[in-house]
């Protein structure tokens, strides 16, 4: 019998790195995106879905096999909104939080409700490194993405199901690219091939995973000093991300 | 501290609970006050404070509650909803709603605000929960509370030139919320803080120096009125 995983945002970046992973792995991959990925290999069931629909999802999960169930989901898809929080559009901002916090909400809710999900399944959510450091220039995505490791801790406590929070720095990927600020080297970006295996190979634990050994020293800087962290973010990178209009999702 | 000049509040979650504590201590420090409520002006205590008082569901359209707070100088954001349950008893509009309410309502508002606030240099209380890092038995709640920390965080240093926002982590509060939420809190009774206590804190601390971000305990309260 094949095992079944769940990947959102599979298309592109990290999440097609994690579903190119799973696939080798054997599993048989059900991924959700709003664009089609580049090739079709064996075992991949893509499903086309614009996530800033929450009321959408319910629909979607009825849609799939009745007794299917996941033994991994990775909650991977996210947008982001950059800029000084008053010049961004209202409307980006809900939609990174639809998107990013809302719709992994929802979905996991559907599926915990629904059934579908293996005794131990492995529940994977993608936050970000902003969440021990900040994210001044992007507040609404900061905001998204603190609430989805709450979530995450919140069913980790209460579940039998294995919960990992991810938490990347930069990743060399166009996600990364678009919201870097102007004249960013991004010489320092990690592969998303290499943050996905080391997600994986820790699937079947509960826990937090950071993307390097030094993100994982910054991290734990951000809680021992906050403001420290913040305001070295704030010189770093808002500084720069201000002084440009703001850069939000292409297609919302 | 009551020497201070006199500002105009805007007050949300006044009709209970720590919202009406602070309701009742600015008007009795004789600020300005303009708050909203879910109650229905009549369904206020007898000993609602003489304010300007607007029944408001936060997660209707924000361009009401935006007019309603323009004029104010300091805006304290005491509205919370949600409910203790695990998430596959979770209802999807009340997901929704506490998610509106909790956060969507307060990037809403800060967005609208932020004109008046920058001019009049204004001060921004968010209150939160210790549940921000993920209480076991309610996921939606802590999902809102850690992205309200998170949004605090940030929008306080990319405001700090201009707009105080600070985030208030509070230590469970003897309120009806509990109640509401479905909790039998008297299990937890000798812990809870007074919410006249916490609402005084709050008003003090909001005027000073100070982090970002600060953790109200029982034990903040030692040695405080």
């Amino acid at each position: 019998m094949s095992r079944w995983a769940l990947v959102t945002g599979g298309s592109a970046g990290l999440g097609a790195a994690f579903v190119d992973q799973l696939l080798a792995l054997g599993y048989q991959v059900v991924s959700l995106d709003r664009d089609q990925p580049d090739g079709a290999p064996p075992g991949l069931h893509a499903v086309q879905v614009d996530l800033s629909t929450v009321a959408a999802l319910p629909e979607l999960v009825a849609a799939l096999d009745a007794d299917r169930v996941f033994d991994v989901v990775v909650f991977n898809a996210g947008i982001s909104a950059v800029g000084a929080f008053e010049d961004i559009d209202l409307r980006q901002m809900d939609a990174v939080i639809a998107v990013n916090l809302l719709a992994p909400m929802e979905l996991t809710r559907l599926l915990v409700a629904g059934a579908k999900l293996a005794r131990g399944a492995s529940l994977i959510f993608v936050a970000s490194l902003s969440n021990r450091l900040s994210y001044p220039g992007a507040a609404a995505y900061a905001a998204s993405k603190q609430g989805l490791e709450a979530f995450a801790n919140a069913l980790r406590t209460a579940s039998t199901y294995r919960v990992l929070t991810v938490l990347p720095g930069p990743l060399d990927t166009d996600h990364a690219r678009h919201y870097a600020p102007v004249g960013s080297k991004g010489c320092k970006r990690q592969s998303p091939a290499a943050l996905a295996s080391r997600v994986l190979r820790r699937r079947h634990r509960s826990g937090t995973v950071y993307g390097t050994v030094a993100q994982a020293l910054a991290g734990l800087s951000g809680l021992v000093a906050p403001s420290v962290m913040t305001g070295l973010m704030r010189r770093g990178l808002f500084t720069k991300l201000r002084a440009a209009p703001p850069v939000t999702d292409k297609r919302m | 501290m009551q020497q201070g000049r006199r500002r105009h509040y805007f007050v949300t979650g006044a009709s209970s609970g720590i919202g009406l504590s602070l309701a009742r201590s600015l008007a009795g420090q004789g600020h300005d006050v303009t708050a909203t409520g879910q109650r229905a002006p009549a369904d206020l205590s007898p000993d609602f404070p003489d304010i300007a008082y607007h029944q408001l569901d936060l997660s209707g359209p924000a361009a009401p509650l935006i007019a309603l707070a323009a004029p104010a100088d300091r805006v304290v954001l005491a509205a919370g909803t949600g409910f203790y349950r695990p998430l596959e008893h979770e209802d999807p509009a009340a997901l929704t709603q506490a998610m509106a309410v909790n956060l969507g309502s307060v990037i809403r508002l800060l967005h609208g605000l932020y004109p008046t606030l920058a001019r009049q240099a204004g001060r921004v209380a968010l209150l939160g929960s210790v549940a921000d890092k993920g209480s076991a038995g309610m996921p939606v709640y802590s999902a809102s509370k850690g992205a309200l920390a998170g949004l605090a965080r940030s929008l306080s240093a990319e405001w700090a030139d201009r707009i105080t926002v600070r985030y208030y982590r509070l230590w469970p509060t003897r309120t009806p919320m509990h109640a509401r939420a479905g909790y039998d809190a008297r299990k937890i009774d000798w812990l809870l803080m007074d919410p006249d206590r916490v609402a005084r804190f709050v008003i003090d601390h909001l005027e000073g120096g100070g982090r970002a971000s600060k953790t109200i305990s029982p034990l903040t309260m030692v040695g405080r009125r």
